[in-house]
């Protein structure tokens, strides 16, 4: 019984990790079909900001609350300039973007290895999240995976109340419905699109403060983990937050329940295989949005 | 609730080609003021791509003036931003968004960024007031999504109310639509043309000879023909092109276009 | 070409090893690996099975451990080292609790974690290949389990892997290999000196450097011995020749092209070094096949 609800938040937690890495495309990818292969670069973006703030602020837990909102400004910036450099030229062109933001992706690891070096780097976690909560019967929920957890819930709440109730939201949800008809309403749309990807990159670098607490901090973290994101979205469905929610959390508790089942890589078939039949089920993912496209 | 300026719009040899096609080859044509302008055509002929053209949505060469501005060159929300309205062929609101949130983007459109950061309560007058034109002031807070497809309509043509347009461009706004539907929209344009220039895609004859002022008809890019309803479908030219032959204008085809 | 030093993992080694066969070229590879191989044209200067994983089982026993729970990455060393394990394991009456592989790469531990909680081991022994072994870590502390209740012993964690995952994680945790760069002696205060005069004060030296830097010295007293750069007089002339290592004495056997070496085992401090806490007392004699130890005959 502790075995199962332990492994229960254990696909939980997995979830949480996929959302939190996956929330930024399903804004990029998810609503404005970018394809952007160099996110999982500004997720590395967010954890070396989380090292280089630790070489100044020692306190492990200041540096930590510090490199939220400073990775989000760094992610964030970057994806605008890759915005305005180069994805802004290639939009309808899906696979022109692809390989240049591969390229992007590659570049910018080979700028983390000249920087920071080839090998993984540390960062210091606050001593109270390393630590865990002892429920009755043995079980007990990592500190760092309730962290987690809390920051992605409180990401997609966030996200959810900017696009429902601000102006800005209206707007990108708007653009993201119907460009043309956004553009003839007086919406600049490119500036739309650039505040969009400002926020989805942004989202990609607080993933990457995240993930300092879990795995590894190197040049290739994010390449490890763009796959996983883009099946999210793409499971969850193109243009919908809820969408990528619900899949993240259902893949975590699949893949944790498939590990405990069986081994780490046949679990790791198995959600693949559940991934492709559930694609030939329902090729448009799991939630779809209405546009003039698909009318 | 609108400019107390009624502009005329102005066609100059505007020309749009798409890899080597060309879709509008080099149309002239001149709406006056207050007008309400029928655009004809068969299938391709180059209508939608006009307006696609005025609207800034595709690229052209050539000049098309609104009152004294240039719009050609222009990004596209800047040309919406003077003034210039269009509807889509197909019903295009923001489906998943209310009735009011759709009005609120299209009157919104033109606010400053530094207001966007806080959310806005209450309904501004002229939203209000193009509720009540178009009808819909009973279904505000209804998704766009769910209304009927004439109402769907007329919240289009509300939103480049709200969006203080001058210049509407309306791309088939009766296709679909019921009788009464038919009726009450031709009142609507003859409401809002009383301070507005209005340029309309239509196929529907019926609807043409009941609302239009003046007709211009394209065909293969070109004006084939224009003048008064009268003048129009008389002409034998219009007549060969709808039929093959000259005969009555009066039963072309309704077909849309792609 | 006399000579190439390199290779990292063993797939990268099995990779090139018949193309270096069909040349008749010579390889020095650096790393300890799983053992069971012995090509005529490489030379293994890190560890194989029995001087660093069978060091590490009997260090195990010495402290009392009767159970051990298996983690490794899904290729082949981890696979193979822990056929052995087991093999020493029945043999020496102690218990394999559970066995678990994360695919390369994987970075996601909450359930071998769980597991690993839940089967009440004495220890661990660790095969993890990388950035998994970060990932383990950090999960292994965040479920509560110490170094003190439960260690886990590492053969794949040097010092510059120290570096990246972070001592908060891996202070008291143990490793097996054949050199830290605390290990006392002349020649490794020379060797550290000059590494890090070279490369930074702040970069560590680790046992592959180690092993690839011995690798260098001993083809040199191989080709001065055959006073030749021709392969197979190298090779010839390969038993025997001895090196003062940083990591002590070292000897190439000449049948098996492995050599002699130091087992060490060490604790990880505070600091991000290793010090010893066992080493065995002499160098051992590099044996791939385990032909010495009567449990391992099942095994090849």
């Amino acid at each position: 019984m502790t075995v199962l609800f332990g492994q229960l938040f254990t696909g939980i937690s997995i979830g949480a990790v996929l959302l939190l890495i996956a929330l930024g495309l399903a804004l990029t990818f998810g609503q404005m079909n970018v394809i952007n292969m160099a996110h999982g670069e500004f997720i590395m973006a967010g954890a070396y900001t989380t090292y280089v703030l630790q070489q100044s602020i020692t306190g492990a837990g200041l540096s930590l609350v510090v490199a939220l909102p400073v990775a989000f400004v760094v992610a964030g910036a970057m994806g605008v300039l890759l915005e305005i450099l180069l994805i802004r030229r290639l939009y309808a062109r899906p696979l022109d973007t692809l390989l240049v933001t591969w390229g992007v992706s590659l570049m910018l690891q080979q700028l983390a290895r000249d920087i920071f070096g080839s090998p993984n780097v540390q960062t210091r976690a606050p001593e109270i999240l390393t630590g865990n909560v002892a429920l009755p019967g043995g079980l007990t929920i990592a500190n760092n995976r309730l962290f987690i957890l809390a920051l992605a819930l409180a990401a997609v709440a966030a996200l959810t109340l900017a696009l429902r109730l601000t102006p800005l939201g209206r707007r990108i949800r708007a653009v993201v419905q119907n460009r043309d008809l956004a553009a003839v309403s007086g919406i600049a749309t490119s500036r739309v699109d650039r505040t969009t990807f400002f926020v989805g990159s942004g989202l990609a670098g607080l993933a990457g403060v995240a993930l300092t607490l879990l795995g590894p901090i190197g040049p290739t973290m994010g390449t490890n983990l763009i796959i996983d994101a883009f099946l999210v979205v793409v499971v969850g469905g193109i243009g919908q937050l809820k969408g990528s929610v619900i899949v993240a959390f259902a893949l975590g508790v699949l893949q944790a329940t498939g590990e405990y089942l069986t081994t780490l890589s046949v679990a790791k078939v198995i959600v693949f295989v559940a991934i492709v039949a559930f694609l030939q089920w329902r090729p448009q993912g799991l939630f779809t949005l209405r546009t003039r496209s698909l009318a | 609730m609108s400019d107390e300026r009624l502009d005329g719009l102005s066609v100059r040899d505007v020309r749009v080609s798409f890899d080597g096609f060309t879709a509008v080859d080099g149309v002239s044509l001149e709406v006056p003021a207050g007008d309400i302008r029928f655009l004809i055509g068969p299938n391709g002929a180059g209508k939608t791509t006009l307006v696609d053209a005025i609207t800034g949505l595709v690229r052209a060469t050539g000049s098309v003036r609104f009152g004294d501005e240039e719009l050609l060159g222009r990004a596209v929300h800047r040309i919406s931003r003077l003034g210039i309205g269009r509807t889509f062929q197909t019903s295009s609101v923001f489906e998943e968004l209310s009735v009011l949130q759709n009005l609120d983007i299209a009157a919104g459109a033109r606010r400053g960024w530094a207001t966007l950061a806080r959310r806005r309560r209450g309904i501004p007058d002229e939203v209000a007031a193009a509720l009540e034109t178009i009808g819909l002031a009973g279904r505000a807070e209804h998704l766009a999504g769910t209304l009927a497809h004439g109402q769907k309509q007329w919240l289009e043509i509300g939103m480049l109310l709200v969006q203080d347009a001058r210049l509407l461009l309306l791309d088939e706004p009766v296709a679909g639509m019921s009788h009464e539907e038919r009726d009450a929209t031709g009142a609507l344009l003859e409401t809002v043309s009383r301070d507005r220039t209005v340029v309309v895609i239509e196929h529907d004859m019926d609807f043409l000879r009941r609302f239009a002022r003046s007709v211009t008809v394209l065909h293969a890019g070109r004006v084939l023909s224009e003048g008064t309803v009268a003048q129009v479908q008389a002409d034998p030219r219009v007549q060969e092109v709808y039929l093959g032959h000259p005969v009555d204008a009066g039963s072309a085809p309704t077909g849309r276009e792609a | 070409m006399a000579a190439v030093f390199g290779c990292w993992t063993s797939a990268s080694r099995k990779a090139v090893k018949p193309v270096f066969e069909k040349n008749k070229a010579l390889l020095f590879y650096p790393v300890q690996y799983e053992g069971l191989e012995q090509s005529p044209y490489i030379f293994y200067t890190g560890a194989t099975t029995n001087q660093q994983i069978v060091p590490g089982l009997d260090y195990l026993k010495s402290q009392g451990v009767k159970s051990v729970y298996l983690v490794g990455s899904d290729y082949v060393f981890p696979r193979t080292a822990n056929k052995i394990i087991k093999a020493y394991a029945a043999a020496n009456g102690m218990t394999v609790s559970g066995e678990d592989y994360a695919p390369l790469g994987s970075t996601e531990f909450g359930t071998i974690v769980n597991k690993v909680k839940s089967s009440g081991a004495d220890a661990v022994f660790n095969t993890l290949n990388g950035d998994s072994n970060v990932a383990f870590f950090k999960e292994y502390k965040s479920a509560g389990l110490t170094a003190a209740a439960m260690p886990v012993v590492s053969v794949s964690i040097a010092e510059e892997e120290v570096k990246g995952i972070g001592t908060q994680y891996l202070e008291g945790q143990l490793t097996a290999w054949n050199y830290y760069q605390t290990t006392p002696g002349a020649a490794n205060s020379k060797f550290v000196a000059a590494y890090k005069a070279k490369y930074g004060a702040d970069k560590p030296t680790s046992d592959p450097m180690e092993a690839a830097y011995v690798g260098v010295y001993l083809w040199k007293a191989m080709v001065e011995k055959a006073g030749a750069f021709d392969v197979e007089k190298v090779r010839a002339a390969s038993d025997g020749i001895t090196f003062d290592a940083p990591e002590g004495l070292v000897t190439v056997d000449g049948k098996t092209q492995h050599i002699a070496k130091t087992a060490r085992i060490g604790k990880i401090g505070a600091d991000g070094l290793i010090t010893e806490v066992w080493n065995s007392g002499k160098p051992v004699e590099p044996d791939p096949y385990l032909k010495t130890y009567p449990w391992a005959s099942g095994l090849s």
